[in-house]
């Protein structure tokens, strides 16, 4: 029955544990490894113009639900201008509270401005789960047909130019590139030149053909965006999305052909321009993308900062960054308690105290192992030899034990005195914690020391400090302290290890030596 | 290596992970412990229940009651200084004779009335108990040991212990002290250990630092075939010990006495593995065989006649 109930724990305990694991690490994105990088974009959008002493109100895109990245640290940098943000629809019209608009706009505004202004901004663009995978996403959304609102005059034009290109095409895949080439200035076709008076330049060519295409029947819809490679004057490049025989086809506006974007990132779609502006004039936009290279781990919490507030909420990353340095190192106690269990259980070491060695460790972490190791010698032995002369002036337990805590507390300051002077800063990187183990070892060693002998407290020192150098290496493996802290769930794991060590009954391996004289028949 | 494990499983030899998880664990339950690791409730107990242990001269619960201690120093010759709760022979010190103002130990060293009152403080301060808990220390009656032994051991008081299983015992040892265990019983500080038939109560094999050994390394006479008397006795005190505390794995060590025969010196709730290394042989099939049968032993002495039986070599 109580076996039966330790293996259904034990394999609740078990799911559970690798369960949330697998979520964090292959869902949410978690790394497995504490230098795992990945790169994230630097996104900025300069605004400049002349203000001309009176109101200003300068309208940007900004960036908004883009496909498997998220955008964070969002900064608008004015001097003294109210800021509004909000959506907006992508026929261009003002702000809208509409969540299902697609674009989000910035409006800086001030009553009074004069001379050059700057306006500025920035955002982060974090991948998604820490991937480089760039498919593209297509909307979910078929776009419906709407009436381009044409004059009369402007239908005579499309009419006589769709028929040109249609005669020359044979199907969408010619049809969309030679509507293009008619558009794209400079143009020298008439049809073209009056129904892009007024629409200048490429943007205008863009959503013209987008009006076209929406009067030939095909829903379609532009996107704007920028190509992700550093650059200090980044390009705007333009696709077409049209929804034909129930797909969807990507046109590339630059490369005047069918394709699917890459590197694409879409920062706005619709006939709106990049950025507006009333009160003002040589309105200029400027963007510049850079990447920068963050550890993954603080990539996905960011994020999930973001994304997933809820789980964020309940985990360790919540707390304060002092909490959080102080719970990296108590997460590795029980680590160090599963290889104490083992090696003691399953190996048969005997050790003073039953975690003393894990505690040892855990001050070999402050101390670096070389420098820890030496200074638990030289401590002990010098403790020791006071301890064993104190025997002789036959002093009382507790008043002893309060002696050599203050002769260990009196060389622990000798020694990072003297080691500072002579240039080891290591000596002086003792703190508060190793000294109580270093007192209470060395107490336990002496009353070893009379009670079985030298050789058997020596014996077991030496078994006490390798087993705490195992520990320490265990507990400062930066893998391990990097699952510990991101995927604390994994204690769950190991307290099912450990119970299932609990009910192990088979020899230890030091009892081959124990039993070795019933082992020679 | 493995081929080793399965040697040793065959072999029935249980292993400290296995007494614990199979014997210790769910045959004695924690409450009764403090009946055994106390050694001052060990002595009432055992002696309101007909079992002979050495006579309790004192005890001493603080440092002021050390002002009794030369009245009673006084009054004996030769005594043992234990703590109550001492663990693994730890502690013990013993007085042999006196010599003048000095007492003699049994390495034939001196000591002063003040290093027994020091020891006694130490003791109470919680030195040698477990867990380094403040402690009481007791001054009793000093075996003199038979002279049974007298051939194969060096100093000290050789002990036998033998592991009681649901009240029938299993297996016996004698252990005997030498010069490199300072006069201690204990194996693991260089005593040795001899396995005894169960049948006969005489000595068998021998284990000394973990080797076979047939000889003693100081006396250098041979170890076995040496009959410990009154081994019936001695077997149904360690029995009684038992019925007196109702734990289901037991140690119990008995010394010989020349004149008041076979003394219960303590009981230990988690006897070592080591009596197997000097009989040659493991427990578990000896404990196997106990849990077979034990219902319908319900006396005593069906116990002892069902383990002579059984457990003869």
């Amino acid at each position: 029955m109580n076996s039966l109930q330790l293996k259904l724990l034990v394999s609740l305990l078990l799911l559970t544990g690798l369960g949330i694991f697998g979520y964090k690490a292959f869902v949410l994105g978690f790394p497995l490894t504490p230098e795992e990088q990945t790169r994230t974009w630097n996104v900025e959008a300069r605004v400049s113009f002349e203000a001309q002493d009176s109101p200003v109100k300068a309208t940007l895109q900004t960036l908004n639900r883009l496909p498997r990245f998220v955008v964070t640290d969002e900064y608008f940098i004015s001097d003294d201008y109210g800021l509004l943000r909000g959506m907006q629809a992508e026929d261009g019209s003002g702000l809208t509270n509409d969540t299902d608009a697609e674009n989000a706009i910035a409006v800086w505004s001030k009553r009074s401005a004069k001379g050059k202004q700057d306006l500025f901004y920035s955002a982060r663009l974090r991948p998604e789960n820490n991937s480089d995978d760039r498919t593209w996403v297509h909307p979910t959304d078929i776009p419906r047909l709407v009436d381009p609102q044409f004059t009369p005059a402007e239908q005579a034009a499309a009419n006589s130019l769709l028929t040109k290109v249609g005669s020359e095409s044979a199907d969408i895949e010619t049809f969309v590139p030679h509507l293009m080439q008619l558009l794209m200035p400079p143009s020298d076709n008439t049809d073209a030149a009056y129904l892009l008076r007024g629409h200048p330049g490429r943007l205008g060519a863009v959503n013209m053909a987008v009006r076209l295409l929406h009067f030939s029947g095909i829903p379609a819809q532009s996107v704007h965006g920028i190509t992700l490679s550093t650059s200090n004057n980044a390009p705007l490049s333009h696709w077409l999305e049209l929804y034909h025989d129930g797909a969807w086809h990507m046109f590339d506006v630059t490369q005047g052909a069918f394709g699917t974007p890459g590197d694409f990132v879409p920062w706005w779609r619709g006939n709106a321009p990049l950025a507006s502006l009333k009160g003002g004039e040589s309105l200029e936009v400027t963007l510049s993308v850079a990447p920068v290279s963050v550890s993954s781990l603080k990539n996905t919490v960011e994020q999930l900062n973001i994304t997933e507030p809820a789980i964020m909420g309940f985990s360790l990353f919540n707390l304060p960054v002092q909490a959080q340095a102080t719970y990296r190192v108590i997460l590795l106690i029980p680590i160090g308690a599963l290889l104490l269990v083992f090696l003691r259980n399953v190996i048969g070491f005997s050790t003073f105290g039953t975690f003393m060695p894990a505690l040892i460790a855990l001050s070999f972490r402050e101390t670096e192992l070389l420098w820890g190791v030496c200074l638990f010698s030289i401590v002990i032995i010098l403790g020791l030899s006071v301890r064993l002369y104190l025997e002789h002036l036959k002093l009382l337990l507790v008043p002893r034990l309060a002696c050599v805590l203050i002769v260990v507390v009196l060389l622990m300051a000798g020694i990072s005195v003297v080691s500072f002077k002579l240039g080891f800063p290591r000596g002086i990187s003792v703190s508060l914690f190793p000294m109580v183990i270093l007192s209470m070892t060395i107490e336990r060693v002496s009353v070893m020391w009379d009670e079985m002998g030298a050789g058997k407290a020596i014996q077991q020192i030496i078994g006490t400090m390798a087993v705490a150098v195992l520990a320490y290496l265990a507990m400062s493996n930066q893998y391990i302290e990097h699952l510990t802290f991101v995927f604390p769930e994994l204690f769950l794991v190991l307290l099912a290890l450990t119970m299932m060590t609990g009910r192990y009954t088979g020899f230890r391996l030091l009892e081959l030596i124990r039993f070795r004289a019933l082992l020679k028949r | 290596m493995l081929g080793w494990f399965r040697k040793l499983r065959s072999l029935g030899v249980v292993g400290l992970n296995s007494r614990n998880a199979g014997y210790v664990l769910p045959h004695n339950p924690r409450p009764l412990y403090p009946l055994v690791d106390d050694k001052i409730t060990t002595k009432r107990l055992t002696e309101s229940a007909g079992l002979n242990v050495p006579e309790l001269y004192g005890v001493f619960r603080s440092q002021h009651e050390l002002k009794r201690l030369p009245e009673l120093l006084e009054r004996h010759d030769s005594f043992v200084v234990k703590p109550a709760r001492g663990a693994g022979g730890n502690g013990i010190m013993v007085i042999t004779g006196k010599l003048g103002h000095s007492f003699r130990k049994p390495d034939d060293s001196l000591v002063s009335a003040d290093s027994i009152s020091f020891h006694i403080l130490n003791i109470l301060s919680g030195m040698y108990s477990l867990g380094g808990m403040p402690d009481r220390a007791m001054v009793e009656y000093c075996v003199q040991f038979s002279p049974v032994f007298r051939d194969i051991a060096y100093q000290g008081v050789p002990d036998i212990r033998i592991i009681v299983y649901k009240g029938v015992p299993v297996m016996a040892m004698l252990r005997l002290p030498t010069r490199e265990s300072d006069g201690k019983a204990n194996l693991h500080q260089g005593a040795m250990g001899c396995g005894i038939d169960m049948r006969t109560g005489m000595t068998t094999t021998a284990v000394w630092k973990n080797a076979g050994c047939d000889t003693h390394p100081d006396t250098l006479n041979p170890i076995g075939g040496v009959a410990i008397p009154d081994w019936r006795e001695l077997l149904k005190q360690a029995a009684l010990g038992y019925t007196v505390t109702g734990l289901g794995y037991l140690g119990v060590d008995i010394v010989l006495d020349k004149t008041q025969g076979p003394l219960i010196l303590e009981l230990n709730a988690r006897p070592g593995l080591a009596i197997q290394v000097a009989n040659r042989a493991g427990l578990r099939h000896r404990l196997d065989s106990v849990d077979a049968v034990h219902q319908s032993l319900e006396t005593e002495e069906q116990r002892i006649d069902y383990a002579m039986e059984a457990f003869a070599s």
